[in-house]
């Protein structure tokens, strides 16, 4: 029978965790304790056992649907201890307290002071009229016993430093003199009454009417001359929008790279918004493909897709899509010349470049990602797709207009 | 602490989830394969790996860095198995792990069929035996005999004494053992436990 520090002792031999001290005791007791050796070898063959069973590597896709589920934002720093809500009140009292007592104490201590000096001042007797000696006393003769002389009823007083009262004081310093401040003070100049305001109302149309000449030319016109354009569509059924959005895309000549989150989701069949950035097609080629989805969705009992909102994309936009792609596409920046230098012409190693460069993209070139909800996006670091069409990416071509159009759920 | 790990938490604190994902990339295998013998079966255990980095994300900004960051992962994980295990009841799930899917990795050398299936019937036996322990004890084991973890290691994943986690394993190897071979030779087993917790 072994005892508990033995079999502790066995335990730690089986894992080569014993000290030198240990050691030897493990030997000494192995020597002394056949079943000793017998707890240790099953110990360990237990262990081997278990050592031998197969490793078990995460699934593939792991570290995308751990990063797809975190939020965008900052992890939380750690909450202080949260101290109890009475708290501030508490010291708020205390501290009205403490200035209202001290206060007090201070104005009534002055006062008393005051009246107490005023009240030995008319006390004390007048010492310039005062005797200069005490009268003199005729000695008792011896062994006669003499009453003490009278003593006035105050005994002489000793010798008090009188100061001069304190002159009145104000209360209170008089307030300064009112110079208008940035509240206070008036508004310098009158407002004059407006003369004129420019309104830029929102283009915002049924898809069905992309199907009118006038429509589609006055988007052209409106965008034309604009860095990008954002185009929400709001779907009144997502999959048939999506489906009626990527053909018109198609149709138009657009290569569509689907990045693998949205492809799974759209195979679930997973409610989700998406979103589909396209380049290379004009104003006039994007509102071409705007009237293909209304033809598209035109049949359906139920139309696909209701209205269409588009407007300008600013630096909203470009914080956004600087989220969504992983980087700043570059949309929002003029071209920079140098104006010290000359015009060059264009050497062959540059026109070989721009060779490769238009050969290993699609001139029409659109990306799909999920767009809403926002955790279901995908880390555009982590998205070969996404990696794969930035890095086939081009110079924007002239008069074209970057467009991402965004398919929303309508709201019912 | 190694450097890479401490840069990496650094930027993922900053809400850089790249980085963040790079540490997802390198402690995944070994966090799914404690999680995987833990729950019992692959479904749950990569519940709890996800939760358990999810987690671990949101309350980077506590990590101080005074442990080793899988230590201190393997602790989330631990509580969020322990905690998936009571919502649900534990099923073991070996088929999968038998039909070859992804993820599963046997171990190199399988010479013939014969000797595959003996080792998938010892797999079989030492989950299902695994399954049964209290958590306690299957956690120190995982982490002794699969983990390969010291135990130093251990005391400082599970907070507990070293004292405990020798005791806590040796029971655990017995009570396995009684498991795995009903007819245990060479020691007498007491009818009480044989080392109390400390």
């Amino acid at each position: 029978m072994l005892t508990d520090a033995e079999l502790k002792l066995i335990t730690a031999a089986t894992d080569g965790e014993l000290s030198l001290a240990e050691e030897r005791r493990f030997v000494a007791l192995i020597a002394a304790n056949p079943s000793a050796q017998v707890v240790a070898d099953q110990l360990r063959g237990t262990s081997a056992r278990l050592r031998q069973l197969p490793i078990h590597r995460a699934p593939a896709g792991m570290v995308a649907a751990v990063l797809s589920r975190l939020s965008p934002t900052t992890p939380a720093r750690p909450r202080r201890a949260r101290s109890p809500l009475w708290l501030p009140y508490a010291v708020a009292a205390s501290l009205l307290f403490t200035v209202s007592a001290a206060s007090y104490w201070f104005f009534t201590a002055e006062e008393s002071l005051g009246s107490r000096t005023a009240r030995v001042r008319q006390t004390l007797p007048n010492i310039s009229a005062a005797p200069t000696a005490l009268p003199r006393q005729p000695l008792p003769e011896s062994g006669v016993a003499v009453a003490p002389p009278e003593r006035d009823v105050l005994p002489w007083p000793r010798e008090v430093a009188v100061t001069a009262a304190p002159p009145p004081r104000d209360i209170a310093p008089m307030p300064r003199p009112h110079a208008g401040d940035l509240i206070g003070a008036g508004i310098a100049e009158p407002i004059k009454p407006l003369q004129s305001a420019d309104l830029t109302l929102p283009f915002l149309k049924d898809v069905r009417e992309f199907e009118r000449d006038d429509i589609r030319a006055r988007f052209a016109a409106d965008f034309a001359n604009h860095p990008a354009v954002r185009i929400d569509l709001f779907a009144g059924h997502l999959p048939h929008a999506l489906d009626a959005v990527t053909a018109a895309a198609k149709s138009a000549g657009v290569v569509i790279t689907t990045d693998h989150i949205a492809r799974e989701r759209i195979n679930k069949k997973v409610p989700t918004a998406y979103a589909l950035f396209v380049e290379g097609l004009t104003p006039d080629e994007l509102a071409g493909l705007l009237a293909v989805v209304a033809k598209k969705v035109a049949d359906a009992p139920q139309p696909a897709v209701g209205t269409v909102h588009a407007y300008s994309a600013g630096a909203v936009e470009q914080r956004e899509w600087k989220d969504l792609f992983g980087r700043d596409l570059g949309l929002f920046r003029s071209p920079r010349v140098d104006p010290k230098s000359p015009a060059r012409p264009i050497s062959d190693g540059t026109i070989g470049k721009l060779k490769q460069a238009v050969g290993r993209h699609p001139a029409k070139a659109g990306l799909l990602l999920t767009y809403w909800p926002i955790p279901a996006r995908t880390a555009p670091q982590l998205s070969k797709e996404t990696q794969a069409f930035l890095a086939g990416r081009g110079e924007r071509k002239p008069g074209t207009l970057p467009a991402l159009l965004v398919l929303r759920p309508a709201v019912k | 602490m190694n450097h890479d790990d401490r840069r990496l938490i650094r930027d993922a604190t900053a809400g850089d989830t790249t980085a963040f994902g790079e540490l997802v990339r390198r402690y995944q295998d070994r966090l799914y394969n404690i999680a995987f013998r833990v729950v019992g079966n692959p479904e749950d255990a990569a519940d709890v790996v996800q939760d358990a980095f999810v987690n671990a994300f949101q309350s980077l900004a506590s990590f101080k860095g005074e442990s080793e960051f899988f230590t201190w992962l393997y602790r989330i994980a631990f509580n969020t198995a322990i905690s998936q295990k009571r919502k649900k009841r534990p099923t073991i799930s070996l088929d999968a792990a038998r039909d070859g899917e992804a993820g599963y990795d046997p171990a190199a050398g399988t010479p013939d069929a014969g000797a595959t299936l003996e080792r998938a019937e010892d797999e079989r036996v030492l989950t299902a035996a695994i399954a049964k322990l209290s958590d306690e004890h299957r956690a120190v084991l995982v982490l002794k005999d699969i983990d390969g973890a010291k135990y130093e290691e251990i005391a400082a994943t599970l907070g507990i004494p070293i004292g405990t986690v020798r005791s806590r394993l040796h029971r655990a190897r017995l009570e396995l053992r009684q498991l795995i071979v009903p007819q245990s030779v060479g020691v007498e087993e007491p009818s009480t436990p044989i080392f109390p917790e400390e």
